[in-house]
């Protein structure tokens, strides 16, 4: 089996990948809450079989190194915000996250554009209600027409406190997947955010830089070309061997 | 190559995002027109490799997984009810309203509509009524003989009649309130229809507790702000611009493919 092309494969699989994660940073660039996604690239090492074994290795032995894209993670960064005037848009400044709860279960977001349900609940552009501290949805009377919130959560009206909106962290945020529709699910726990500093009457925007993605768009693309000129290469390298083989024998 | 379809989601949205500023630029000059935002979401996404999956027999786990989004959509365009300006026109039946409420207006077809616009007129039976010619509920009417309309602050209707030393009320308007007005369907010509998700009108006079004041001789401007509408213009162009520019490049990605032999 000849590697060399296996080898160049496995890297234009993995440019092909990265291109999708940017393209969908692109895609997202105006998403509110969004966190850029980055991929992580490993090498994936097989050793040859015919040597005799790992120790018996000679310096510069032949190891193949396989590219593999290993994971994807989230740029945990701020985006900057936006004010919309809408007073139940809400940004969190600290690195937690709302917690809104689906028919699936609750689910962790940073889009923080609210609207009061007709039942006086405090829900997402979907429907789900938006849970407080002990994770319960928040219930606004209907005499509450002049909503508050206070940098720490604390949501009240021109008839007093109401309650507090919970904004938690779960322990290991690289556990936490994407389902789309700008929710996450974690399975580790979570614990509530000393300080949330909610800014109210804003929209966190994306943190996907242009600049970044188009250098690593056009990054990807030369690499990919580079890669593929590599197999091109190394195709007619093995064409010309089979040419003279075959001229020798005949 | 998903990185096509991927853009493609990317410039749909930001097609419909130039059409919702489009929109918004347009109704600069509207009465009671409130601007609206479009908002996005991430679409689903594709599990390359599993979060928590694990990654030996030992039991050790991915700490975090492959993931790829699929793209952009379009999560919402909502009405952002911000207050807009107060214009001053002098005219006896023009109304604005300074904080929350709606005039509402019974359309031909018998259903209420609700608008903030409240550039009125007098039927031929001397009726209030929109621009349009429908009546504000509830009705009021103004005696022919009447020489000057009072409105008050609390939606109060007062005319004065010659040969009449104090002036008489004739009616009062009354303004509605929803628990959700984002929920409001807009109907064009600068009316609102209630729906599922605004919830039932909650009446009121002008002034009671959680409705706004009525102005007499003012008009509401829309609450477009044209510097932030063309900031978000030139936004969305580029970030058109950069998502075809991913299609380019997939596309330069699968014709140097296409081009080994």
């Amino acid at each position: 089996m000849e590697n060399p092309t296996t080898i160049a494969l496995s890297r234009l699989v993995a440019q092909s990948r990265a291109m999708e994660v940017t393209a969908n940073n692109l895609a997202n660039a105006d998403t509110p809450g969004f966190k850029a996604e980055r991929m992580v690239f490993a090498d994936w090492l097989v050793r040859e079989p015919n040597l005799p074994n790992a120790d018996g290795l000679p310096p510069g032995g032949r190891i193949l190194a396989y590219t593999q894209d290993r994971a994807t993670y989230r740029e945990a960064q701020l985006g900057t915000f936006t004010a919309t005037a809408n007073p139940l848009d809400l940004a969190i400044g600290s690195n937690g996250f709302f917690t809104v709860l689906t028919a699936a279960g609750p689910r962790l977001t940073r889009a923080g554009h609210f609207e009061r349900a007709t039942d006086g609940r405090i829900v997402d552009g979907a429907g789900n209600p938006l849970l407080d501290i002990n994770g319960k949805p928040i219930q606004l009377a209907p005499a509450d027409t002049i909503i508050s919130v206070a940098s720490n959560g604390s949501i009240s009206s021109q008839n007093g406190q109401i309650g507090q909106i919970g904004v938690v962290a779960p322990q290991d945020p690289n556990k936490m997947r994407s389902e789309g529709a700008r929710l996450l699910v974690t399975d580790s726990p979570t614990k509530q955010v000393f300080d949330p500093q909610i800014s109210q009457g804003s929209l966190e925007d994306s943190n996907v830089q242009p600049i970044r993605e188009i250098v690593s768009m056009m990054t990807t693309l030369r690499e990919f070309q580079f890669t593929s000129q590599f197999v091109q290469a190394e195709g007619d390298r093995q064409q010309s061997a089979i040419d003279k083989i075959t001229q020798r024998n005949g | 190559m998903r990185a096509l379809d991927i853009a493609g989601t990317g410039m749909q949205a930001q097609q419909t995002n130039v059409e919702v500023i489009s929109n918004n630029i347009a109704n600069l000059t509207t009465t009671g027109f409130k601007r609206s935002r479009a908002e996005f979401q991430d679409l689903i996404y594709q599990n390359l490799r599993r979060v928590g999956s694990n990654s030996s027999d030992t039991g050790t786990v991915v700490p975090s997984g492959a993931q790829v989004g699929l793209g952009v959509k379009t999560a919402a365009i909502y009405r952002i009810n911000e207050q807009g300006n107060l214009q001053q026109t002098s005219n006896s039946l023009d109304l604005a309203i300074q904080g929350n409420g709606y005039f509402q207006v019974t359309l031909p077809s018998g259903e209420t509509a609700y608008t903030r616009d409240g550039t009125f007129s007098l039927s031929p039976t001397g009726q209030i009524v929109t621009s349009d010619g429908y009546v504000v509920q509830p009705g009021v009417t103004i005696p022919t003989n009447a020489t000057g309309v009072t409105i008050d602050t609390s939606g109060e209707v007062q005319v004065s009649i010659p040969g009449q030393t104090a002036p008489s009320l004739v009616g009062a308007l009354q303004l509605a309130n929803f628990p959700n007005p984002t929920g409001l369907e807009s109907q064009g010509g600068n009316l609102l229809l209630a729906t599922a998700a605004s919830g039932n009108a909650v009446t009121g006079n002008p002034g009671a507790p959680g409705f706004g004041t009525t102005m007499q001789g003012f008009v509401e401007t829309s609450n477009v702000n044209v510097v932030s509408e063309i900031t978000n213009l030139i936004t969305a162009q580029r970030a058109y611009e950069m998502n075809s520019k991913v299609i380019t490049a997939s596309d330069e990605m699968l014709s140097t493919l296409t081009n080994l032999h």
